[in-house]
């Protein structure tokens, strides 16, 4: 499932990219993260609680930058989780760009293309994409009270 | 996790142990060997596995056994008074009311249950309250006649 | 299915303890419609079911100071066939009796459907159009939430951690008004809405003015919704065909339907017009004629 979101942050792009590299703080912003812990060189490893109509979720997995273009004010990352107790998961690429407003904003556009497996591909593509879009959207205002 | 349970099922007393996930279809089926009531769909839509709750109609297949514990259950077997078929049964012999036979039971069960709620039904009504058993022989209509002959009967007994 | 451990709890109290010992690894197991069908479908795999069949006293249906109060373990069909009730809130059974088929309705409770939350239901937009309340009880007490603030999410609610609906509240309707519950249903006769609505229209005390009007649908976003623009043009104005169809129309700002094998959600959306129309000219058709 390929997903868009755009929101503005309300810093400039290199304060923006310095939150980036701190994956711990950054992922933490997703709601229902527990924790999120290096695991090697650019590798993380955290849990994540998901709740999709009457499926709960508890994902364990792990998130690896793939790429950090600072030319390209882009970074792009894969995620890998799954739930061993209902036997569900996701894998997915994420590409990130930032995208100058002004001196104290900026555009952060995150690009996905994430699949999901068992018990949460069996509720279908409608529901998670809502699903997606308010994660996306409290992930935007917790990324905003950063700064 | 077995738990105990008590069911009184066409009019007998048994004592069980049975898994909390057992469903009262398989409790039916395997542990007391009454099957008469048959599992079809598994998702409380098609009607094969009706049977008598505390004197209402249920879905067994999606009823968890030791929800159950302490209930009068009445099944296809308990029906028949004697050696004497229920009104209902003999009506669907008569009238050709089952083919295959699977959804029967079903049938039957929900039909008797509508007889002792409303004895005097319109067509809409049987319509309306059998539309919880699905029968992919027949048709619908010769289960209808069927249930209509026995109501007729039923009233012409009663007078 | 997994298998979990069954408490019969005897009082309410004994389940609040029972939900504080086990917290998320415990669900409530009312009539077990849904909740069977979840587990045996492995999407919910509880270690615990607190049963609520074991307290007694939680199946009534009292009519006092104006208002219907229905304790949560009444079956669907119970309240289909309350002589009472249907003397009193005719609209109740009528949309009772829509849900799934009887032998369903002898299990399902009526505050089992409303904590399952599934938003393609047929009772909650009559209950929300009704201006009904949901009791939720806990060891600290209770507190009623209305119906049009009740469902937060697809199968989501606003029950918080150690609550339990215990009551349903349902005012009686002005005698000047008429309710109405119309379900879209290409399929078969026992499968969910393609789109549901319900409306209750009240006008003014001898005059043909709307007084007072609630519309609500299922099956056409992640919860039932209540369509409060439709209500704002139609307050205190004649209710003529030509504004019902109007009215109606506006519904389509208020809906967010999911696609599924019921209809993509372009075809609810337009669904929601045409039934949200069918439902308030229903429901002015049943406000008792002006006497003479």
């Amino acid at each position: 499932m390929k997903t868009e979101h755009r929101f503005a942050a309300p810093a400039n792009r290199e304060q923006v990219w310095d939150l980036m590299l701190d994956m711990p703080r950054v992922g933490k912003c997703f709601p229902g993260v527990k924790e999120v812990e290096a695991d090697g060189d650019q590798s993380y490893k955290g849990t994540m609680q998901v709740r999709v109509g009457p499926v709960s979720l508890n994902i364990t997995g792990t998130m690896v930058v793939t790429g950090m273009d600072k030319d390209l004010w882009q970074a792009t990352m894969r995620v890998e989780g799954a739930d061993r107790r209902l036997g569900g998961g996701v894998t997915g690429d994420m590409i990130v760009n930032l995208v100058d407003l002004s001196d104290s904003e900026t555009e952060v556009v995150v690009i996905s293309d994430i699949s999901f497996m068992g018990k949460l591909g069996e509720l279908g593509q409608p529901i998670i994409r809502k699903k997606a879009d308010s994660i996306l959207r409290e992930f935007a205002d917790n990324i905003s009270r950063q700064f | 996790m077995d738990k105990t349970i008590h069911l009184k099922v066409n009019g007998k007393n048994y004592d069980l142990s049975v898994p909390a996930q057992r469903l009262l279809v398989d409790c039916l089926r395997y542990d007391l060997g009454l099957t008469g009531t048959k599992e079809s769909c598994s998702v409380g839509v098609c009607g094969a596995c009706t049977v008598l709750l505390n004197g209402k109609i249920v879905a067994s297949c999606i009823s968890l056994a030791v929800a159950a514990d302490g209930a009068e259950i009445t099944t296809i077997e308990g029906l028949a008074d004697d050696r004497r078929l229920h009104p209902v049964q003999q009506s669907f012999i008569d009238h050709g009311g089952f083919q295959c036979g699977i959804c029967t039971p079903g049938q039957i069960m929900a039909a008797k249950s509508l007889l002792d709620e409303n004895p005097d039904p319109t067509e809409d009504e049987i319509k309306d309250w059998m539309m919880g058993n699905l029968c992919r022989c027949t048709g619908y209509y010769k289960i209808l006649e069927s249930i209509t002959h026995a109501i007729a009967e039923a009233k012409g007994s009663a007078q | 299915m997994n298998t979990f451990e069954f408490h019969t709890p005897a009082s309410l109290d004994e389940a609040y303890s029972l939900l504080a010992t086990h917290g998320d690894d415990a669900n409530i197991i009312a009539g077990g419609t849904g909740l069977v069908l979840f587990m045996k479908q492995r999407m919910v795999q509880p270690g615990h079911l607190i049963s609520l069949r074991s307290i007694p006293g939680l199946d009534y249906i009292r009519v006092e100071d104006g208002t219907a109060h229905i304790g949560a373990m009444c079956t669907m069909h119970q309240i289909e066939t309350s002589p009472q009730l249907r003397e009193v809130l005719p609209l109740l059974g009528e949309t009772y009796r829509h849900v799934a088929s009887v032998k369903i309705r002898n299990m399902a409770t009526i505050g089992g459907g409303l904590s399952h939350g599934d938003p393609n239901q047929d009772p909650p937009p009559s209950l929300i159009a009704l201006g009904a309340s949901v009791v939720l009880s806990s060891a600290s007490g209770r507190r009623t939430v209305p119906m049009d603030e009740f469902f937060t999410d697809y199968f989501e609610t606003d029950i918080r951690d150690g609550e339990i609906v215990t009551e349903l509240e349902v005012p009686l309707p002005s005698p000047k008004s008429g309710g109405a519950f119309i379900k879209f249903l290409p399929r078969t006769a026992d499968d969910y809405a393609t789109v549901s609505a319900a409306a209750v229209v009240t006008l003014e005390d001898g005059g043909k003015n709307c007084r007072e009007v609630r519309i609500a649908l299922g099956s056409v976003a992640t919860t039932p919704i209540r369509a409060r623009n439709v209500e704002d043009a139609l307050r205190g104005r004649e209710l003529t065909p030509s504004l019902l169809r109007e009215a109606a129309d506006l519904v389509q700002d208020e809906v967010d339907p999911l696609d599924d094998f019921r209809g993509s959600s372009g075809y609810k959306r337009q669904m929601a017009q045409v039934f949200a129309r069918r439902a308030l000219e229903a429901a002015l058709a049943k406000v008792p004629a002006v006497p003479a």
